[in-house]
């Protein structure tokens, strides 16, 4: 008699609770709605209001980096077009290098303003810095094969082919914009700036920083928003099917963190101190993406989060 | 029946011939037949493009439109046009030297190629100049097919191996570059490789019936899926050939400004003419080929026009130059395809197959395709052909090893000329032996003696007929009369061996002409050397085919020499044919009209000759 | 079954009072037009609705403010001379958040610490090592007194009024240079300043994306330059992430007029079929 009142009572709350909890967090809502122009309390804990501390601010000195040349200046003969063609696949590789390309991303994603901004990678620095070693493969690798690995593991697509004509305009158009930078100098601005890691690093913390400085443009869930007309995306999303995948150098939450203080929020570059960095990096670091090709799926099934 | 009118519109929409003939039956086995190649064709078309240079979705365009246009245009029901390896080759190796692989000169190249090619063959089929192909030699034709499928095999090893080697190099640097690259072959492209060629060989030879390309392909592309399920992509790196960007109406042009072109005018050009010969040999090659085996009359001259209409179209349409080929006109045929419909179902179910295709396309390795182009290369190598040359006698085995290398070595459009070459000099040897035969003796007493009955008077003959070579009908049965009077006068007095006491008959039959004089000559020397050159001579043309001025000229001489010795010279001539050419040379007049006979002055008394 | 008869029981006594029935009546007046309103197309009409408001109160005004055609014009195009900017096929969401900050009264001081840090999530300023959360503020003399006088209704109302109007930009003709200069500021920023593209943000064309973004083409050029220099000096100040407050601290003077030149250069039009 007791055991099938508890059953029965298990299956009212039950019940009652899935009918109920809609209205419940209806209420909840209508609660928390508050007029236009109120404000409330805020998720994240009060920051800092006195500057007692020193903090190194990150001071933008134009002339300390190199200037690649300017599209218009691009020569209108067939080297021009292969340049031409090489900008076309770096800003919508979508579009342009659709043979090989398998998620959102753009080159220009990651290496922003068509691969010319100082600490995003820009192509400048980093063209004439190959042949180089790279302890990823522990090889001496060529620009050909950097670029590979760019459309394997960050665009989730297939390794261009040496001889392809993508790989060649992509080289071509490196070529054209670090012409006149030194060849085997790690020039200013190039790859990603320094983060240094002082506390342990805090997902939940890091969600926040996600919620409030990162999910106005990347949207919720970090899928990333859609043009308005047309294929792609405006803003890249950051996990998912159509994001990076996890052998990219991006998984590392160093490169992520270094990347975001050096870029993020676009426009208001290094304005995140290194630990928010850190964090949201390690936040999306833990989101669900593709997998690293270079496991096999029983790894990837059991070691969902290993990297490299 | 057909009115003048209704020959033109069949002529331009030759489908109106085969459209009443379809029912229900012939419907279902086009259908069925269509089905089948549209099917079969999807390896080929992707691995004939990648050959040609061009990425993947332009070997599905040209698998899709040309094959509709020559289906409508052609005149052969059975023959199915696309992609071709001969000709994929001779556009890679072509366009190799003016753009890099695969990009968009190179596309545009191709597109144009297709145009100029279309263009020629248009050309030829409005001239009706069709007939011109059925005359390119079969052991050209074989030895021709042979070197595309070595090079094929040859130029498909490095990615079979999934290493990146020059392949538009001279094939001895290629073939010392294969040793170097087994250092460097990626293990798990050789094993995928292996299990496609393999896979094929095994169904080639155990289940005939099976599609082995189809088989191979899925074959291969299991395997390098398992490897990369277990070792992980980067790890296999295996090439994969990519997403296609596929549109319905892929619009282009040819492109002839001079910024683009003229760089490449130079090897476009006689490409252009080489794409179009070949593409016409072999189309005409397999409509005969389909026509004897069906039954159905084939013109070749709309087959012509329908492949320059399929190219032309194709050229703006994405698509690089195709032709007929052979091995899926045949199993169209064997599958049971009736009427080109058949070619157009499988032309629709290409484009559906590739619509759900492309996400697996875009994941299928290199490897496989390069195993699947050595299986088609390995196939172009006819060994049974190849056999039967050697076996003949003669210069087809030189044509054959000839041509063979001039493939291999210095490419298949040189080999096309050198092919049309050899071929006009084996058909100029075959005519320039001259049935040059010397009669003495008993034999030249029998051969005058057939004549004794037909032979006219000379000089009457020539007073009656050399001012006018073409005198009217009437005209000429009066001469005949006359001739036959005379002859009946002359029987009565003395026959022509009579005449002579020491006869001797040089008879030359066939073409006398600049080729053929040195054995006319040779003879002519043995015979001085007989009879010092002062000895009586009867020149019979009785079968005299043709003659030119070099050979006038040499028999001229010959009877000069004779006759200022004093000896009795006549020239028998079956009729007026080569009066012209024989006096320009002087031989009638240093002859002079009584030593020349005609035998058959008219032309219609050659059976009454014989008899 | 006692609970059926009851209620016949009850329904029987009521209907015999002339009162429910009067009350019965005047409910379902109440109820079927809201009813009519639901079941149609729900949120369509409802928009109508509200946008018919919008259109009565920006052509006549109300009895404390002037109307919105006076200045804006009356399509909502905007004045290219006086650099009045247009309102037509903005994002309502961007409409009414403008309304709402102007409509806040103007800090009088350039940081204002709060004792608790506010989730105006898109407002955090960081000076240094200080990050401020403020609600968004809007200068401008004649709006702030205007959008005092709206309420949230009228604001959403003008709101979905004005996105929904046609708009059709008319390129203006400038010199090659100023558009070549202006392009690459619109199309590559200036990547050695740190200054992101115009179009990574604005959208492609600058035709603006979602709420957060608003058009850049179909602006007039003294209305866009006049707001960078607002936020230079901090008279407009209500972008999220302070994205433009940072970005409009590096732009020249050339760079605006370059940029605003280039923009309005462009053709555009929004809501036109």
């Amino acid at each position: 008699m007791m055991k099938i009142n508890t059953i029965y009572l298990k299956r009212v709350l039950l019940y009652g609770g899935c009918l109920l909890f809609p209205v419940f967090v209806m209420a909840q809502e209508l609660g928390q709605s508050l007029g236009s122009l109120d404000v409330r309390p805020s998720l994240v804990n009060p920051r800092l209001s006195l500057p007692t501390q020193l903090t190194q601010v990150h001071v933008v000195s134009p002339g300390e980096y190199f200037s690649p040349p300017l599209v218009a200046d691009i020569p209108d003969d067939k080297y021009g077009d292969m340049v031409r063609m090489g900008r076309n696949i770096f800003v919508n590789s979508a579009k342009y290098a659709k043979r090989y390309a398998g998620n959102g991303l753009n080159c220009s994603s990651c290496h922003l303003q068509e691969g010319r901004k100082p600490h995003s990678g820009p192509l400048w620095a980093a063209f004439g810095m190959y042949p180089m070693y790279r302890h990823k493969t522990r090889t001496v690798v060529t620009f050909e094969e950097r670029i590979q690995d760019c459309f394997l593991y960050s665009m989730d697509g297939i390794a261009p082919t040496l001889d392809s004509p993508e790989m060649k305009a992509l080289v071509t158009y490196a070529q054209w914009l670090s012409k006149g930078a030194p060849v085997g100098i790690k020039l200013p601005g190039r790859g990603f700036p320094i983060v240094n890691r002082s506390q342990d690093l805090d997902s939940k913390r890091g969600k926040i920083v996600y919620e409030t400085r990162c999910e106005i443009c990347h949207g919720e869930d970090g899928k990333g928003k859609k043009h308005l007309q047309g294929d792609g995306y405006m803003f890249p999303p950051l996990w998912g099917r159509n994001s990076y995948n996890k052998g990219a150098g991006m998984q590392r939450i160093k490169t992520l963190a270094q990347f975001i203080k050096g870029n993020m929020p676009l426009g208001a570059s290094f304005s995140l101190s290194d630990q928010e960095s850190l964090d949201v990096a390690m936040y999306i670091w833990l989101q669900d993406r593709p997998k690293n090709p270079k496991m096999s799926w029983v790894m990837d099934f059991f070691l969902p989060n290993m990297a490299h | 029946m057909v009115t003048a009118h209704a020959k033109w519109l069949y002529a331009l929409l030759p489908f109106l011939l085969w459209l009443p003939i379809l029912n229900r039956d012939v419907v279902k086995a086009d259908i069925f037949a269509g089905i089948t190649a549209g099917v079969l064709v999807l390896p080929q078309a992707i691995a004939l493009a990648s050959l040609a240079g061009m990425p993947p979705e332009y070997g599905l365009y040209t698998s899709i439109f040309p094959v509709l246009f020559a289906a409508l245009f052609g005149s052969s029901w059975h023959a199915m046009s696309g992609p071709n390896t001969a000709l994929s080759i001779l556009v890679a190796f072509t366009i190799a030297p003016y753009a890099s692989i695969g990009s968009p000169e190179w596309i545009q190249y191709a597109i144009t190629l297709a145009f100029m090619a279309g263009i020629i063959q248009v050309t030829f089929g409005i001239l009706r100049l069709g007939i011109v192909f059925n005359y390119f030699s079969k052991t050209v034709t074989v030895a021709l097919i042979t070197g595309v499928g070595v090079i094929i095999i040859v130029s498909q090893l490095g990615n079979f191996m999934g290493v990146l080697m020059n392949i538009a190099e001279p094939i001895e640097n290629v073939i010392p570059q294969i040793f170097y690259s087994v250092l460097r072959a990626n293990g798990f492209a050789v094993l995928v490789g292996t299990v496609t060629l393999l896979s094929g060989l095994f169904v080639k030879r155990y289940y005939p019936k099976l599609p082995f390309l189809i088989v191979a392909v899925i074959a291969g592309m299991v395997c390098s899926a398992v490897l990369e399920l277990f070792f992980g992509t980067a790890r296999v790196g295996l090439d994969k050939l990519g997403t296609m960007s596929l549109s319905v109406l892929p619009l282009s042009a040819p492109d002839f400004s001079p910024e683009n072109f003229t760089e490449a005018a130079q090897g476009l050009l006689p490409a252009a003419f080489v794409i179009a010969f070949l593409g016409l040999i072999q189309a005409s090659v397999i409509a005969r080929a389909m026509a004897s085996k069906s039954g159905q009359y084939v013109d070749i001259n709309q087959e012509v026009l329908g492949q320059g209409v399929s190219n032309l179209a194709g050229s703006f349409l994405s698509c690089f130059p195709s032709c007929s080929s052979f091995n899926r006109s045949a199993s169209n045929f064997e599958s049971g395809g009736r009427t080109p419909l058949s070619a157009l179902v499988s032309v629709i179910t290409l484009a559906i197959l590739v619509i759900f295709a492309t996400p697996l396309i875009a994941q299928m390795p290199i490897t496989v395709m390069a195993a699947i182009l050595l299986l088609v290369g390995a196939g172009l190598i006819k060994k049974n052909d190849i056999k039967k040359i050697f076996k003949m006698k003669g210069e087809s085995r030189i044509i054959f090893v000839i041509i063979l290398g001039t493939t291999v070595y210095g490419g298949v459009d040189y080999a096309v000329f050198a092919g049309i070459g050899l071929s006009i000099i084996a058909y100029l040897r075959s005519v320039s032996k001259p049935e040059i035969e010397l009669l003495t003796g008993k034999a030249a007493q029998q051969y005058c003696r057939r004549f004794d009955d037909a032979l006219p008077l000379p000089g009457a003959i020539m007073v009656a007929t050399s001012g006018h070579h073409f005198s009217s009908v009437a005209q000429q049965a009066v001469d005949r009369e006359q001739s036959l009077l005379r002859g009946e006068q002359r029987h009565a007095n003395v026959s022509i061996a009579k005449q002579f006491g020491h006869i001797t008959v040089l008879k030359v039959s066939g073409s006398l002409f600049f080729g053929s004089v040195f054995r006319l000559e040779k003879m002519l020397t043995k015979l001085r050397r007989q009879d010092g050159g002062e000895g009586d001579l009867i020149i019979s043309g009785e079968n005299l085919h043709s003659a030119d001025s070099t050979g006038a000229e040499v028999l001229m001489h010959e009877v000069q020499g004779r006759m200022n010795a004093g000896a009795r010279v006549q020239l028998w001539l079956r009729n007026h044919d080569h009066d012209a050419v024989f006096r320009a040379s002087g031989l009638l007049k240093v002859l002079g009209t009584e030593n020349i006979y005609y035998l058959d002055p008219v032309g219609t008394g050659t059976d009454k000759i014989k008899s | 079954m006692w609970l059926v008869s009851y209620i016949k029981h009850f329904l029987i006594a009521k209907l015999k009072n002339a009162s429910t029935w009067s009350a019965l009546l005047a409910g379902l007046m109440v109820l079927l037009p809201l009813m009519i309103v639901m079941l149609f197309p729900f949120s369509s009409s409802l928009d109508q609705q509200y946008r018919l408001a919008g259109e009565r109160l920006a052509s006549n005004g109300s009895r404390d403010t002037l109307a919105c055609i006076t200045c804006h014009g009356r399509q909502g195009e905007g004045d290219f001379v006086m650099g009045i900017p247009r309102l037509a096929g903005l994002h309502p969401d961007y409409i009414k958040k403008q309304l709402e900050d102007y409509a806040r009264a103007p800090l009088r001081t350039r940081v204002v610490l709060d004792p608790i840090a506010r989730d105006y999530i898109k407002t955090p300023r960081t000076y240094g090592d200080l990050t401020v959360f403020t609600p968004g503020t809007r200068h401008n003399d004649e709006m702030n007194v205007v959008a005092k006088t709206l309420s949230p209704e009228d604001r959403h109302n003008l709101a979905l009024y004005y996105s929904a109007l046609p708009f059709v930009a008319t390129p203006k003709a400038y010199d090659f240079e100023t558009l070549e200069r202006g392009e690459d500021l619109a199309l590559r920023g200036k990547p050695e300043y740190g200054l992101p593209a115009c179009v990574s943000c604005h959208g492609p064309n600058g035709q603006g994306f979602g709420a957060v973004f608003p058009p850049l083409v179909g602006q007039p050029m003294v209305y866009m330059i006049d707001q960078i220099n607002k936020w230079q000096t901090g008279r407009r100040d209500n972008d999220h992430l302070s994205l433009m407050k940072n970005i409009a601290n590096q732009l020249t003077d050339g760079d605006k007029i370059n940029v605003a030149a280039y923009y309005s250069n462009q053709s555009y039009s929004v809501n036109v079929e």
